[in-house]
């Protein structure tokens, strides 16, 4: 049986993970082996490293349990990237936040929002400019914010948090209810990120946003299920959905739990 | 709108008041309503804008995306503040002019220390409209704090009984009331040629309101890490 989740659970390894970023952390075997371990023996588990490629990584919580494994009992919208940032230890400067629905402003333009955002982080016009660039508006720059599609403006969302150059990024289901295409072309920009050196953090339940990420962190009321890839996951289970997976996870824990 | 609506309302009321009397030996009514008007007005409009934009930006969710950012939260008042202010500024600067040399709106002392009175209401309407945002959790209801916080405090400040005749209860509200003070700073200005120690008095409580509504916004604005 695994332990409610506390704040000391995550504080301890995440920092020292990101610190580390470019030299690798535990592997993810032993990761997984040590958990087991600790979660045989039903002691709480306190020791967790997040295993880090040269390449970045990126990180799967499930639905808004991320700001609970953050020790916070607040969910992601709520939770800010100031607190993330604090319990990863890095700057605030370097956190960007993309939340679920696009929070851009209607009346302006998209390059003054990502203007907005980029003095505000104190990154200047040209970092602007370049994210602009990057989510691929450029034709639409001067475009109101107010007239342009869904997909759009989760794009100018995007744009207004790469403007701050993250180490850290945190995404609250960032391709829900997209298009096909758009979606394709946004895990593209995510995989391109991560390779760069971002970390990303990608909070949801769609099992189809799961199956991007390196790391899965299978998450279900506060509690931590388990720590895995999703290679692993199908692996582990046998079944060929991570849907499902996920599902024989749960009723696998809750039965041990009965048990 | 913000610039020109207040010294279209100010005009109107030259002309409401065209053919009435002037009492002998006083003041006349147009003299005394455009003299609450410059004060007043800006901070009732000041309070309409701030507080349902503010209302909007906690609803959209961007006053929490810019609180992710390194901005400070004082940083982000004083921004409000100012932007605010400044349009308040014009808007007050537009409708003096209009009153003063077009209206032949007069007053014992400076026509600057009305100024400054209608800029110091101003930001109190600020305050008190980043303040309501927080407990407003649509833009319908950003609206309705209009008359619960703004127009008892009009009406108690003596604009229609004079503050000497409310029966005591009632003066003692309006005693805690800003609006009150800055009325009374408004009338010595318009009585006395001088700045006399009551309107000093009454400037600084304005003040001292502004700056507390402002505070109390600021801790509307929760965040975990300074």
């Amino acid at each position: 049986m695994l332990n409610h989740i506390d704040s000391d659970f995550f504080k301890l390894p995440l920092p020292r993970a990101i610190g580390h970023r470019g030299s690798a952390g535990t592997h993810p075997e032993n990761t997984l082996e040590s958990f087991r371990a600790a979660a045989a023996t039903g002691a709480p588990y306190v020791e967790f490293d997040v295993h880090m490629t040269r390449d970045g990584e990126i990180v799967v919580a499930h639905d808004d349990h991320l700001a609970r494994m953050c020790g916070i009992e607040r969910t992601i919208p709520e939770m800010t990237h100031a607190e993330v940032a604090e319990l990863l230890g890095c700057s605030r400067r370097q956190v960007g936040y993309l939340p679920q629905d696009p929070t851009i402003y209607n009346d302006l333009r998209i390059i003054d929002n990502v203007r907005y955002f980029a003095a505000l982080y104190g990154t200047g016009t040209q970092a602007a400019d370049a994210a602009v660039d990057a989510v691929g508006l450029r034709d639409h720059r001067t475009a109101l914010c107010g007239n342009l599609s869904g997909g759009q403006r989760t794009r100018v969302s995007l744009a207004c948090a790469l403007v701050c150059h993250p180490d850290l990024l945190v995404l609250d289901e960032p391709t829900v209810g997209l298009d096909p295409v758009l979606r394709v072309d946004l895990w593209e920009q995510f995989h391109a990120l991560a390779r760069q050196g971002t970390t990303l953090i990608v909070s949801s339940h769609v099992m189809d946003e799961a199956d991007h990420c390196g790391d899965l962190l299978l998450m279900r009321e506060g509690h931590l299920l388990a720590h895995t890839t999703p290679a692993k996951l199908r692996e582990d289970t046998g079944c060929t959905s991570l849907e499902e997976a996920f599902l024989s996870i749960i009723r696998h824990s809750t039965a041990t739990a009965a048990g | 709108m913000i610039l020109v609506v207040p010294s279209l309302i100010i005009t109107l009321m030259y002309f409401m008041f065209q053919n009435a009397p002037v009492p002998p030996g006083g003041t006349p009514p147009f003299n005394n309503a455009c003299l609450i008007l410059l004060g007043l007005l800006p901070l009732v409009v000041m309070f309409l804008i701030t507080s349902i934009s503010m209302q909007r930006e906690r609803v959209s969710g961007t006053l929490e995306r810019i609180l992710t950012t390194p901005l400070r939260r004082l940083d982000l008042l004083a921004a409000y503040g100012t932007a605010f202010s400044i349009a308040a500024a014009a808007q007050a600067t537009v409708a003096c002019v209009v009153a003063f040399w077009l209206l032949g709106f007069d007053t014992a002392g400076s026509p600057i220390w009305v100024f400054a009175i209608a800029i110091i209401n101003a930001v109190l309407g600020v305050g008190l409209g980043l303040l309501c945002s927080a407990f407003a959790r649509t833009e319908f209801q950003a609206v309705q704090f209009m008359p619960v916080v703004i127009v008892p405090q009009l009406l108690l400040s003596g604009i229609i009984v004079p503050r000497a005749l409310l029966p005591e209860w009632l003066q003692w509200i309006s005693n805690v009331l800003p609006a009150s003070y800055a009325l009374e700073a408004l009338q010595q200005v318009g009585k006395y040629p001088d700045l006399t120690a009551t309107t000093v008095r009454d400037i600084a409580v304005v003040v001292g309101c502004a700056v507390l509504a402002l505070c109390l916004a600021a801790a509307t604005l929760r965040r975990r890490t300074p």
